[in-house]
């Protein structure tokens, strides 16, 4: 089965401000996702609604994990870099673990051996399984390439489908109408195995990664921007 | 209601894992709280008469680029851990909280300042207004000493919102009393008169000033003591004498 949308991530300097001004600008609403790992705070949640989609993002938040820069993420350096929340990536998903095993081994990978793991709030840890990954490979979102997840028997708890914090005039989300990617459709397509058209993906020909997204809501369509993990 | 203590503020270096880790340890519930700038409060409700811990620390390390004595101080205070770093008392008017001014030869933090990057915000957007005093060069926390607040709308105080639903959550009853560093008299001297700590259920250990422990009823169990290290243990107030 092809994969579909699961969630885009947006990497920034500070979740509070960040998720604050995505929903005053997009009446789009959110809520606290609460903590993974020792570095991130993961993360301020946007459902998107559609076929289970949300905005993940994430800072860091712990001072002393990361006093040694080389344990800051790649896309927190680059979102200080630009002075700008970022796309960082794209995460498809696929229903079974079988699916996730196959695309690993077609790029020349296996899937993450541990799984990326979610504290909320309310608990218990949210949980999925990523791919491509090698040992001491770049993440392929680093040169704007999407990866893919499965959440194996945890869809039931999927962020996307989480009440968000109540607040005034917010819409309501209906999925992602489009997706606006750099590079070009025929190298997407090659790295997808699928067609780019499945995913409502369209190509500026600029580098590599994600730059806007269209999301269709009870009032109309509302566009995010931000820079790419790539470009501006 | 009189004189009365407000909330306590807790130092942590993650704020997120400092509250999962707390309502793992006493059952209390805790919402996401407001932000200010690089910093952001978990809130754990304690139940009546309306007072909290806000559980308190960075969210955005990239301020930390340029450094203050303030955003020092609390780097210091939370590289070992977490640290009760703040008591805050209430009272129930402005009136009330012009007499504490007055004490202390202070201005007050005005409730309605125009500034929205001076207050507090929630993540519905709400901005939560609260008076305080004193104002000082620095803030007397890092003394080891308690502020004042007065919060004009206190049917929404941080108190009062729904916690996030955690496994085993107890419900709270108030704040029995709560142990601070120094003696009675330091305390009194600080106010403006005994009377004042006399309508505070503290306790005093004569150990560095601020707070140590709070003990916290809870419906169907014991207490729940909170013991932490006060600020003042991983840093001496006598740093700030100048």
């Amino acid at each position: 089965m092809a994969a579909i949308l699961d969630h885009i991530h947006m990497g920034c300097a500070n979740v509070y401000t960040t998720a604050f001004d995505l929903t005053k600008t997009t009446r789009i609403g959110h809520f606290d996702g609460g903590f993974a790992g020792n570095v991130t705070i993961g993360h301020k949640t946007v459902p998107l609604g559609g076929s289970g989609v949300y905005i993940e993002i994430e800072s860091i938040v712990d001072p002393f994990a990361t006093a040694d820069v080389t344990r800051r993420p790649w896309w927190y350096k680059r979102a200080v870099a630009v002075k700008s929340p970022i796309f960082s990536g794209v995460c498809l998903r696929v229903d079974t673990m079988d699916e996730l095993g196959e695309i690993a081994r077609r790029h020349g990978g296996a899937i993450r051996p541990k799984a990326t793991i979610r504290t909320p709030p309310e608990g218990p840890p949210a949980k999925f399984w990523d791919a491509p990954y090698a040992p001491g490979a770049a993440d392929p979102w680093e040169t704007g390439k999407p990866t893919w997840c499965c959440w194996e028997d945890r869809l039931y708890m999927h962020p996307s489908g989480q009440p968000v914090i109540n607040a005034p005039g917010l819409v309501d989300p209906m999925g992602v109408a489009w997706m606006e990617m750099g590079g070009t459709k025929a190298r997407m397509q090659q790295w997808l195995g699928q067609n780019p058209d499945d995913l409502h993906m369209k190509f500026n020909g600029k580098s590599p990664g994600l730059y806007a997204i269209g999301v269709a809501t009870d009032v109309g369509e509302v566009e995010i921007r931000r820079p790419s993990a790539t470009g501006v | 209601m009189p004189f009365h203590i407000d909330h306590i503020s807790l130092a942590s270096p993650h704020i997120f894992r400092s509250a999962d880790a707390l309502a793992k340890e006493t059952g209390l519930g805790y919402w996401t709280g407001e932000w200010l700038r690089e910093t952001s409060v978990n809130i754990v409700p304690l139940g009546p008469p309306g007072n909290f811990i806000e559980i308190s620390g960075f969210v955005d390390i990239f301020a930390l680029r340029s450094m203050t004595e303030r955003r020092q101080w609390l780097l210091d205070i939370t590289e070992t851990g977490d640290h009760f770093n703040g008591l805050c008392l209430g009272v129930d008017s402005m009136e009330e909280l012009e007499v504490f001014a007055r004490h202390w030869k202070s201005e007050i933090n005005r409730a309605d300042n125009p500034d929205p990057a001076a207050h507090f915000q929630r993540a519905n957007g709400y901005i939560l207004p609260m008076a305080s005093t004193p104002v000082t060069k620095r803030s007397v926390w890092m003394l080891g000493l308690p502020n004042v607040y007065y919060y004009p709308e206190r049917t929404r105080h941080s108190s009062g919102q729904p916690t996030h639903a955690i496994p085993n959550q107890v419900r709270p009853t108030g704040i029995k009393w709560v142990e601070v560093g120094g003696t009675a008299q330091q305390m009194a001297d600080w106010l403006g008169g005994m009377h004042y700590v006399e309508m505070l259920p503290l306790k005093f250990n004569g150990k560095s000033l601020g707070v140590w422990a709070v003990a916290v009823g809870a419906e169907g169990r014991d207490d729940i003591l909170i013991r932490r290290p006060a600020a003042s243990d991983a840093v001496p107030v006598s740093r700030f004498t100048d």
